[in-house]
């Protein structure tokens, strides 16, 4: 009976020892990061102070933006109000003939019409300073992922998580460019948007 | 049984930055619940474990389901969901055979986790120890 009490013991705090020592070493390994109040941990917790939680929701506008002018590797931001990590909750990469790829909860990594961008209130759409090849390569790269489990708080390393800001960033930082100038734990949509690499095409909505 | 799959969560999503420990720790994660299910002999007690434990799962992919033509409903339930089965997202990302009507084919597996890990910890032994 003690035996039994013992491993029931054991197997109840194995998952919280495991934490503290995750935890320590995450800290330990991103400490700059960590204090720097730009980060987008610290968006999170400012706007869930105030109430923001979620990904933002619609508030029945629409934005008119032109997809016209875009090029294939561009990048497309959306954002709704009250969203928790930023200005914008949503980012696609174009892949040509009014296609976007995108990652999404229950969509994973998934190749999408561009038309739903409308129905952001704010929009964004962004040019990275590359070559057309690279460009390509890196929609290339998000196209080899299409089926790829989407996770919310994934992180920055590893190949199987993927959120929609976390692709487009793994997707160029392939092809040898960095669009997370702060080299923060995550990306959110916000990251590109700071990026020196990124020139804006056109916005709507801010 | 909730504490350990609270903690579980909490160890494996920061375990995924580490990529390789995330499905180390998640099988460690089978493991513990089996080995809880082989130190619970009664059966009503089983089902008890099970309410508390994938009863919130098991509302959230009901709401999933039912709230395919509400996308905001559908979308926030199935959040929750990934959120709820974090102990076992690295062992879904794995799986990867495309899409499957227009969905992946983890989105399947996630809406249907509760009934399978349900099943898991119901038909393991109960084992005697010496």
């Amino acid at each position: 009976m003690k035996k039994k009490q013992f491993r029931s013991f054991a197997y109840l705090f194995i998952f919280p020892y495991l934490s503290l020592i995750l935890t320590i070493m995450i800290c330990l390994d991103n400490w700059n990061i960590i204090r720097n109040k730009d980060t987008v941990i610290y968006t999170y917790i400012e706007n869930a102070k105030e109430g923001k939680l979620g990904y933002g929701f619609n508030k029945g506008s629409q934005n008119h933006i032109t997809f016209k002018d875009l090029e294939e590797g561009d990048i497309i931001l959306g954002g709704n109000s009250d969203c928790a990590y930023g200005y914008f909750s949503h980012v696609g990469i174009y892949a040509g003939e009014n296609q976007v790829m995108e990652a999404y909860a229950d969509l994973g990594v998934h190749l999408q019409d561009i038309s739903h961008y409308w129905d952001y209130e704010k929009v964004c759409l962004l040019r990275v300073e590359a070559e057309v090849e690279k460009k390509q390569k890196a929609v290339a790269y998000v196209k080899s992922f299409e089926g790829g489990l989407f996770y919310p708080l994934a992180f920055k390393p590893g190949d199987r998580l993927w959120n929609c800001s976390k692709i487009i960033w793994k997707a160029y930082y392939e092809q040898g460019l960095n669009l997370d100038p702060a080299n923060d734990l995550w990306i959110a949509p916000d990251t590109f948007c700071d990026s020196p690499l990124l020139t804006i095409i056109t916005e709507k909505g801010r | 049984m909730n504490f350990i799959h609270l903690f579980a969560a909490i160890a494996i999503w920061l375990a995924s930055y580490y990529p390789g420990l995330d499905i180390i720790l998640s099988l460690l994660y089978l493991f513990v619940i089996s080995m809880e299910a082989g130190i619970t002999k009664e059966k009503w007690e089983k089902k008890k474990i099970l309410l508390s434990w994938q009863g919130p799962a098991m509302i959230l992919s009901l709401l999933s389901i039912a709230g395919l033509q509400m996308a905001d409903l559908s979308n926030l339930s199935f959040f929750l969901l990934e959120f709820w089965f974090t102990p076992v997202i690295p062992l879904l990302s794995l799986i990867n055979p495309g899409l499957i009507l227009d969905h992946p084919f983890y989105y399947y597996l996630l809406l249907l986790m509760p009934v399978l890990l349900s099943a898991y910890y119901y038909f393991l032994p109960y084992k005697t120890t010496q």
